[in-house]
């Protein structure tokens, strides 16, 4: 099912303030719950599981992600793939761009992603409002980042410094202009993805009131992932 | 007329049972220490599997095991075959027939087909197990839509079948066809999609699995409509085993209407796994696994050109179809594609007919049967071009109708095309419907309606198809020892009131009170040999049965009755119950006469005991029930909101067992007919996925959206069969089709709207009369009337 969705958040920061804090990768574990393991799979390459359990339910959610086009810091692409087994796969990429805006840097992002398996057939009516809740809180949160609370955020944010997600996660994201580690963009796509699978798992028994349920549950994944995100 | 005989409108017996939750459906009688399959499905329509670990999932709590297509490999697993031949595109050959795979190998070909099956002690631990499976997919580009699956650069699902274009089914005489083509006077086209739809029955699929290891044989308890056929595909095809190292059963079935009597995979899978893991297995599909796994059905598109002279009489008319088989030839696949294309001809005297259907391959679900089974796939393309063509004539297409009509007195009638129509009065069964309908009186109605800023609209649509098109059927009836009767057939009650109509049967011919008899369940180790349930031939070829098996059981009873009666069989009447010796005031009953057969001391030389005779019946010929629907709808322009205000049809079913039980069958039909034309669709996006999956997205009708239903008849008695009987299963389905959609058309036809495609949902409705000017196109909003 084809999914498409865009938006744009101005951000109180300089475009090279957003595309640093774009490509820090503690960001990136923090913003999404029960990552598991964190691979780099080739230069901009990138591997992650995310285990989300809810209630009764758990589900492994597997995502690919390849960063390509990258010109800092006016715009690069996102293209991956996220596997959930036997709730569906999404795949499809989005395009961020920043201009430079008055108050700061206006940061856009178009997204194409084609949604298949059970999120498709039964999530083809909720994924639209779904996924744009996510991708503004997600944005809220990170326009945070340059907020007055962002010293006390960073000081309580989880660290991920540990294992083989620390030794990736650690590398200086300074570092990454050409594109050697900025694992942050992709980390909300994934959250999304992971928030979308669990509440349709959720509604698998398909009573009624699982629907209303998973619309609760999604709307508490997507304040805590955003929240979350607003820590880093 | 007997009291519970033909003829009487008996209650329902099986209702107080099916009502009050007593049925005994498969998922009600579960074995105590089944295990529970899931089916892991595709997520893609087409894609190369390249490995599948389930390691982690077979440590899952309560697993039992996990079977893939490498284990079907191993135990050389086979495919269901398609029930009809065709011929390749090219004419080379037969067409090629993939069978219809039970879980995939190395390629997937529709969202949905089963990849893994998952056996555990619970659902959700199945369930839990299954999302643990890591399955690694290459997606291919899949071939979607049926209107492109030739076009250049699509890819080829079967390397058989490179354009996906598996078959070419030419009818009739191309010739003679173009002949009065180039006479006619005027030659009238139209495009018809005939969209897919969700059968949907109200209880899903279903199966049970046991391995009967002392016998070495495979048995299976599920909701299909013919153990029978089921038996022989599962033996002959899945397993390569002999019919008798197959046992398959059915108790209540919720519905069946085409789709249970095609075989599923899932069939196969808990026969499968029992096997394997030597425990039974069930599986009970959920709703939104039927909507992707279930057939289809439908699913055409085709063209036909009409040709009239200046009378507006038919001389030619040329059909063109593209039909869908899906990805694999279901049983019935081919059937729905060509199988009735014999429907062409109508209640009409066309001289000639020629039609070619080509069917392909999509990476879709493929498509079975749905009550009439490729009839309304035919006959809705010929009503709406019978409509089309007095648009263009400014006719009415009641009278163009008239005009065509095949008279009483040319019956029995050779179409020249496929059919020879047994019996039936279409002028007067159009008349009555008529005049029920006050179709006279429409345009007032219509005037009215557009005063409230209303389109009304009314439809017609001639009915006539073919029904006990399968002829045999085995039956047996058995007179117990307290002169109560048992009786077990192939054929099966899913709903449409069969333990009564048999019943009534039974009692027309023994002369029995109901209560006094027994439909014994349809079980392959009961009877050997059945049809089943399918194609309207129940009512038929089980009144054909049971009449025979009746007078075979009283001939028997005779010679037995003539030792109290102290007389000669010869001089024994049977009447009302009661043998009686002619000249005589000497009467057995059968009461008697069945306790005497039960008792070996007293029976005559060389009769074995017992009272009870079964064997096969074939009847004279199919028959075809035939009927004129009525339908009048109204459409609010602002919303597309469509309120069926009426429907009315004047039916043929032959004699009928049981008048109430043939108009509750005629208006489940038309429900079902005007369900698909109103807003019942099955939509994928560009990449085969399923879109309209749940009842979200998939618009079932509901009881509001159904009009009242009138229901006149004008049987006139098929010379087919010895009791007359036509058929009523699918006619309300086929004729709801047309009247409907020429309903529809016709409300729309104002706004000089020639033809709208089903499914007419508001958001269709309202695009197309936005597109056509809106409603102020045709007048001025003006004070209420």
């Amino acid at each position: 099912m084809a999914f498409e969705m865009d938006g744009e958040f101005v951000l109180p920061a300089t475009r090279e303030q957003v595309w640093k804090a774009l490509n820090d990768p503690d960001v990136l574990c923090r913003c999404i719950q029960g990552c598991q393991a964190l691979e780099r799979t080739g230069e901009n390459s990138f591997k992650a599981d995310v285990k989300m359990k809810i209630g009764p339910v758990s589900s492994v959610f597997s995502g690919n992600v390849d960063l390509l086009d990258l010109d800092p810091p006016a715009s690069y692409r996102i293209q991956g793939k996220g596997d959930g087994g036997a709730a569906g796969f999404a795949k499809g990429g989005a395009k961020v761009t920043l201009n430079d805006t008055e108050g700061g840097t206006l940061l856009r992002y178009d997204i194409n992603a084609d949604i298949g398996g059970k999120l498709a057939q039964l999530g083809g009516r909720l994924i639209n409002g779904v996924a744009k809740r996510q991708a503004d809180l997600f944005f809220e949160s990170f326009a945070a980042e340059f907020g007055p609370e962002k010293e006390e955020g960073r000081k309580e944010g989880r660290s991920v410094a540990q294992g083989d997600v620390g030794s990736i996660a650690s590398r200086p994201s300074q570092s990454s202009v050409r594109g050697s580690a900025p694992a942050t963009p992709w980390a909300w796509f994934i959250a999304l993805a992971v928030a979308i699978v669990a509440g349709f798992l959720l509604g698998r028994s398909e009573a009624d009131t699982a629907w209303v349920v998973a619309m609760v549950v999604l709307a508490v994944i997507s304040a805590g992932a955003g929240f979350r995100a607003g820590r880093g | 007329m007997k009291k519970f005989g033909v003829g009487q409108s008996v209650e329902r017996a099986e209702d107080a049972r099916l009502l009050l939750g007593e049925g005994r459906y498969t998922d009600d009688i579960v074995p105590a220490n089944a295990l529970r399959l899931f089916v892991l499905r595709s997520p893609h329509a087409h894609a190369k599997i390249l490995s599948i670990d389930k390691t982690a999932s077979l440590e899952s709590k309560g697993v039992a095991g996990i079977l893939t297509g490498v284990d079907a490999d191993e135990d050389d697993l086979g495919g269901f075959p398609s029930l009809v031949p065709s011929n390749a595109p090219d004419g080379s050959g037969p067409n090629f027939a993939p069978p219809f795979s039970v879980i995939a190998r190395d390629i997937v070909r529709y969202a949905g087909e089963p990849v893994a099956i998952v056996m555990a002690d619970t659902l959700d631990q199945a369930k839990d197990a299954a999302e643990l499976i890591k399955v690694e997919y290459a997606p291919l580009t899949a071939v979607v839509s049926l209107a492109d699956a030739d076009k250049p650069g699509m890819p080829s699902i079967w390397p058989e079948c490179p354009d996906n274009n598996d078959s070419l089914g030419v009818f009739g005489d191309k010739a003679a066809v173009e002949e009065a083509f180039s006479k006619a006077a005027s030659i009238h086209s139209i495009d018809v999609r005939v969209s897919r739809v969700a059968v949907s029955p109200m209880e899903p699929r279903v199966a049970t699995g046991v391995w009967n290891e002392a016998e070495g044989r495979y048995e299976l308890t599920a909701g299909v409509q013919s153990p029978h056929m089921t038996r022989t595909q599962l033996a002959a095809c899945i397993f390569k085993v002999p019919p008798s190292k197959v046992r398959v059963r059915a108790l209540d079935v919720g519905g069946g209407f085409g789709l249970k009597g095609v075989p599923h995979p899932e069939l196969a899978l808990v026969m499968w796994a029992a096997r394997r893991l030597g425990r039974p297995v069930h599986w009970f599909s959920e709703r939104s696994e039927g909507f992707l796994s279930d057939c289809h059905s439908r699913d055409h598109i085709s063209h036909c050109d009409l040709a009239l002279d200046e009378d507006a009489r038919i001389v030619g008319l040329k059909f063109n179809s593209r039909a869908n088989l899906g990805a694999y030839i279901s049983l019935a696949g081919m059937h729905c594609a060509q199988g009735n294309i014999g429907h062409l001809s109508g209640v009409y005297t066309t001289p000639a007919i020629y039609a070619e259907v080509r069917a392909y391959f999509t990476n879709t679900v493929p498509i079975a049967s749905y009550r009439g089974a490729g009839r309304p796939e035919a006959l809705v393309v010929l009503e709406r071009a019978m409509d089309a063509a007095a648009f263009d004539l400014g006719m009415d297409p009641a009278e163009l109708r008239r005009r065509n009509l095949i008279q009483p007195e040319q019956m029995p009638y050779d179409t020249g095309f496929q059919f020879t129509y047994d019996s039936g009065d279409y002028p007067v069964s159009q008349t009555k419907a008529q005049e029920a309908a006050d179709w006279a009186g429409f345009e007032k109605r219509r005037a009215e309606a557009l005063r409230r800023g209303k389109l009304r609209g009314i439809g017609m649509g001639h009915v006539v198809e073919i029904a006990s098109g399968m002829r045999d059927e085995m039956g047996e009836i058995e007179i117990e020892a307290d002169g109560s009767v048992t009786f077990s057939t192939g054929f099966h009650n899913h709903g449409q009131g069969q333990e009564t109509t048999m019943r009534q049967l039974i009692s027309e011919f023994l002369a029995v009170p109901p209560e006094k008899i027994r439909m014994k369940d349809c079980d392959t180790d009961v009877q050997n040999f059945g049809l089943g349930s399918a194609g309207s031939r129940a009512a038929a070829v089980g009144g054909a049965l049971i009449k025979t098996l009746s007078e075979k059981v009283i001939e028997k009873a005779k010679i037995i009755a003539a030792i109290p009666l102290e007389t000669d069989a010869a001089q024994i009447e049977f009447v009302d119950g009661t043998f009686n010796a002619r000249g005589t005031n000497k009467t057995a009953t059968f009461a008697e006469v069945a306790a005497l057969a039960h008792n070996p001391m007293g029976l005559p030389d060389g009769f074995d005991g017992g009272l009870a005779h079964k064997q096969i019946v074939r009847p004279g010929g199919p028959t075809f029930p035939n009927g004129c629907h009525i339908c009048e709808v109204e459409i609010d322009p602002e919303t597309g909101e469509l309120d069926a205000i009426g429907y009315w049809v004047c039916e043929d079913v032959g004699r009928s067992i049981n008048p109430m039980i043939v108009k509750g069958q005629i208006h489940g039909g038309v429900a079902q007919g005007l369900g698909q034309i109103f807003g019942e669709f099955i939509e994928f996006d560009r990449e085969g996925q399923l879109l309209t999956g749940s009842f979200m997205d998939y618009q079932m009708p509901r009881a509001l959206d159904i009009p009242h239903i009138t229901t006149i008849s004008h049987d006139v008695p098929s010379p087919n069969n010895p009791l007359g009987i036509k058929g009523a299963g699918e006619s309300g389905t086929v004729g709801a089709m047309p009247a409907g959609l020429n309903a529809v058309c016709d409300a729309l036809k104002p706004l000089g709207i020639r033809h709208f495609d089903m499914p007419a949902s508001p958001h269709r409705l309202w695009k197309a009369i936005h597109d056509a000017g809106g409603i102020d196109a045709i007048c001025k909003p003006t004070e209420a009337a």
